[in-house]
C-alpha cells in the first residue's frame, strides 16, 4: 500500500461514475484512432489512385547540349548526339533506393520516328504492365494487351485499327485507337518497347524513364535524391503534380485533424470537470490526509495519479476499439486497409499521450486539492 | 519541561474593512504530560487556537515554539513532517476514509509516498488498534463500525507514530453520553501513560480530567 492505494481506492469506491467516464474517454479514443487510421489508409489510398494519372519523378539522360548564341542572339540549343539511358542499370537504380516502397511505378520509354503514308510519326516503346499503372486514363485492361507485340495509336494521331506502321523495314500493326485522353498521347503511337528496341537495335536503351512515386511516407525530394545517387542520369520531380496530389491528400489529414482536435479538447474539458467534481466531493479527505501530514506534491499526485489510472485503462481499450473500428470502417468504404502488423509501439505512444492529457486535465483541480489548508478542508463540512 | 509555548498568539481572518480577530494575542505553556482542556462559548476562538497549536493553520502573528523548534518558521516541508512525527490530531467527526479498513484507516500517515508500508508500520498500527481495544474489528470498513468505535480508531491513527502530542477537537461532539464516556476514559487513559493531551470541549464535565484548562471568550483567554 502507497499513495496510489488512495488513487484506486477511490476510483473502486465509485465504479459506475468510473466506468461511465472510462465509456465516454473510449468513445473519444476509439474515435480519434480510428479516424487516424481510416484518414492515413484514406491518404495512401488516394495516392496510389491519383499516381495512375502520370508520374511524377522523371528520369532522363545527361544532356549533351549546349546553347548558342552569335552577336547576342540566341540560337536555341544545339545538341549533337542522341543519348539513351541503360534499361536495366535505371530501372535498377529507382527499384533499390531506401524508399523503394513508395515506388508504385516504372514506366521506360523509347521515342522513335516512324512513317505511315510517307508521313513521319512519333512511335514510342513501352512496356505495358508499368505504363497501364500510371496511364489509366487509356481505359486500356492489362489483360488485352497482347503478350509478344501490342501496338495502340491516339486518337489524334490519324491512324486506325488495322493500319500498318513502316520502321526500319518492319512492319507494326496497329491493335486499336485509344479514346481522348486531352493529353500529349493523342498524337503518338504505344508499342511494346521490347519489339521497337530490337527493330531500331537499341536493346536494353530507353530515352527516359517515368517514375511513380508515393509522396504521402516521405518528401519527394528525399526519393529524387535517392534515385539520383543510384544512377549518373538527371533525374527530375514534376512538382506540379507532387504538389496537386499532396494538397488532396493533406486536405483529408487536415479535415480529420481537426475533429480529433475537437474531441481531445472535449475530453480535456470533461476530464477536469470529473476531477473537479471529485476533489471537491473530497475535501473532507483532503484535509485528513493533509492533517496526518501529506505534502502538498502527495495531494496533487494521487489526484493526478487517479485521472492516469482511468485513462491508461481506457487508453488500452479505446486504442484496440479503433484501431479495429478503423479497419472495419475502411473495409465498410470498400477502401483495402494497409497490411500492417498490430502497432503496439504506438499504441503504448498513444496510451502514453492519454495518460499525459489526463495529467495535464487533472492538473488544475489537483493544485486545487493540495492548496487547501488542512484546517480551511476540514472547516467546510 | 514545556512542550508548547504560545506567546501572543493572534489570528485574524478577513481582508481590511472586515477584520475578525478570532484569536487575539494569547500567551500560555502546555507542559509535558499535561490534560488541557479549552472551552468557551461558540464561537469563542476555542477551534481556531487548537488548529494553530496543530500546526493545521498558520497564526497571523505571534510566537509559537513546540519544544525548542519555532513552530512560525517552519517551511510547508517542515511542517508536513512535523504533524506526521510530532503531533495528532482528531476530529469530532472522526474523519475515516470509508473506503479503507479501520486497519488502513491507521496506516494512512505511512502512505503518503511512493514506497509502500513495510512490516514495522504494520505492526505500529496493530499496537494503536489494540491499544483503542479494536484489534479484532481491524478489518471492517468505517460504516461498519459504531459512532465510538469510529473515533476510536480516529485514536488510534493519531497513536500510530507515537506522538508528543495529541490534540482533540471536541472528540465526544457527536457521541452519546455513554459513547463519549469511554472515549474520554481512553483519553485519559492514555494521559496517564505520558501523552500530552490539547482538548476543546464543550462538556463542562470532562474537564475535571484536565490538568489546565484555558476558558475562552472573544479570542482572549479570560
Amino acid at each position: 500500500m502507497n499513495l496510489f492505494t488512495i488513487s484506486i481506492r477511490n476510483l473502486q469506491r465509485r465504479p459506475f461514475r468510473a466506468f461511465i467516464f472510462s465509456i465516454v474517454f473510449v468513445a473519444g479514443l476509439t474515435a480519434v484512432v480510428g479516424l487516424h487510421y481510416v484518414s492515413k489508409d484514406i491518404g495512401d489510398s488516394m495516392e496510389e489512385k491519383l499516381s495512375r494519372f502520370g508520374a511524377n519523378v522523371v528520369i532522363l539522360p545527361k544532356e549533351n547540349n549546349h546553347t548558342v548564341s552569335y552577336g547576342g542572339v540566341q540560337l536555341g540549343s544545339l545538341s549533337y548526339s542522341i543519348t539513351y539511358l541503360n534499361e536495366d542499370e535505371t530501372i535498377n537504380a529507382v527499384r533499390t533506393i531506401g524508399f523503394k516502397e513508395n515506388i508504385s511505378a516504372v514506366a521506360p520509354k523509347l521515342i522513335e520516328v516512324a512513317n505511315f503514308n510517307d508521313t513521319p510519326i512519333m512511335l514510342v516503346g513501352v512496356d505495358w504492365t508499368e505504363e497501364l499503372y500510371i496511364n489509366s486514363m487509356w481505359n486500356l485492361l492489362p489483360e488485352e494487351v497482347k503478350p509478344n507485340v501490342y501496338t495502340v495509336a491516339g486518337s489524334k494521331s490519324g491512324v486506325k485499327e488495322g493500319d500498318i506502321i513502316e520502321l526500319n523495314g518492319s512492319s507494326i500493326t496497329v491493335d486499336r485507337v485509344l479514346s481522348q485522353t486531352g493529353d500529349d498521347s493523342d498524337n503518338l503511337i504505344f508499342t511494346t518497347l521490347a519489339n521497337l528496341q530490337r527493330i531500331t537495335g537499341n536493346e536494353n536503351r530507353v530515352n527516359f524513364v517515368e517514375v511513380a512515386a508515393l509522396c504521402a511516407g516521405c518528401p519527394i525530394d528525399d526519393i529524387v535524391a535517392q534515385i539520383s545517387a543510384n544512377t549518373d542520369a538527371e533525374v527530375k520531380a514534376l512538382q506540379s503534380v507532387v504538389k496537386q496530389r499532396m494538397y488532396s491528400i493533406e486536405f483529408v489529414e487536415t479535415l480529420v485533424w481537426c475533429i480529433i482536435a475537437i474531441i481531445l479538447s472535449a475530453s480535456i474539458l470533461m476530464m477536469a470537470l470529473f476531477m473537479l467534481s471529485s476533489v471537491n466531493e473530497r475535501k473532507k479527505e483532503i484535509g485528513i490526509m493533509r492533517a496526518v501530514g501529506y505534502s502538498k506534491l502527495a495531494i496533487f499526485s494521487a489526484i493526478c495519479a487517479e485521472a492516469a489510472i482511468l485513462l491508461s485503462f481506457s487508453g488500452v481499450i479505446g486504442y484496440f476499439a479503433g484501431y479495429y473500428a478503423g479497419i472495419k470502417i475502411l473495409s465498410v468504404m470498400s477502401i483495402d486497409a494497409v497490411a500492417r502488423s498490430f502497432p503496439v509501439a504506438d499504441m503504448f505512444a498513444t496510451v502514453g499521450i492519454a495518460v499525459a492529457i489526463a495529467v495535464l486535465s487533472s492538473a488544475f483541480p489537483a493544485m486545487k486539492a493540495a492548496r487547501l489548508s488542512p484546517a480551511e478542508a476540514l472547516n467546510r463540512l | 519541561m514545556s512542550i508548547i509555548k504560545a506567546n501572543n498568539l493572534t489570528k485574524t481572518y478577513g481582508s481590511e474593512g472586515s477584520i475578525v480577530t478570532a484569536v487575539n494575542g494569547i500567551s500560555f505553556t502546555i507542559e509535558e504530560g499535561e490534560f488541557v482542556c479549552i472551552v468557551g462559548r461558540s464561537g469563542s476562538g476555542k477551534s481556531t487556537l487548537l488548529n494553530l497549536l496543530a500546526a493545521l493553520d498558520k497564526p497571523t502573528s505571534g510566537e509559537l515554539y513546540f519544544k525548542d523548534l519555532d513552530m512560525m518558521n517552519m517551511s510547508e516541508k517542515q511542517l508536513n513532517r512535523f504533524r506526521r512525527e510530532n503531533m495528532s490530531v482528531i476530529f469530532q467527526f472522526h474523519h475515516l476514509l470509508p473506503y479503507f479498513t479501520a486497519l488502513e484507516n491507521v496506516l494512512l500517515p505511512y502512505m503518503s509516498g511512493i514506497a509502500p508500508i513495510n512490516a514495522e508500520h504494520r505492526r505500529a498500527a496493530e499496537n494503536a488498534l489494540d491499544r483503542v481495544g479494536l484489534q479484532d474489528k481491524k478489518d471492517r470498513l468505517p460504516g461498519q463500525l459504531s459512532g465510538g468505535e469510529q473515533q476510536r480508531v480516529a485514536i488510534a491513527r493519531s497513536l500510530c507514530a507515537s506522538p508528543d502530542i495529541l490534540f482533540a477537537d471536541e472528540p465526544t461532539g457527536s457521541l452519546d453520553r455513554e459513547t463519549g464516556d469511554s472515549v474520554m476514559s481512553l483519553l485519559s487513559e492514555l494521559n496517564k501513560q505520558g501523552l500530552a493531551i490539547v482538548m476543546v470541549t464543550h462538556q463542562e464535565d470532562y474537564t475535571k480530567l484536565a490538568s489546565k484548562i484555558l476558558r475562552m471568550q472573544d479570542g482572549n483567554i479570560i
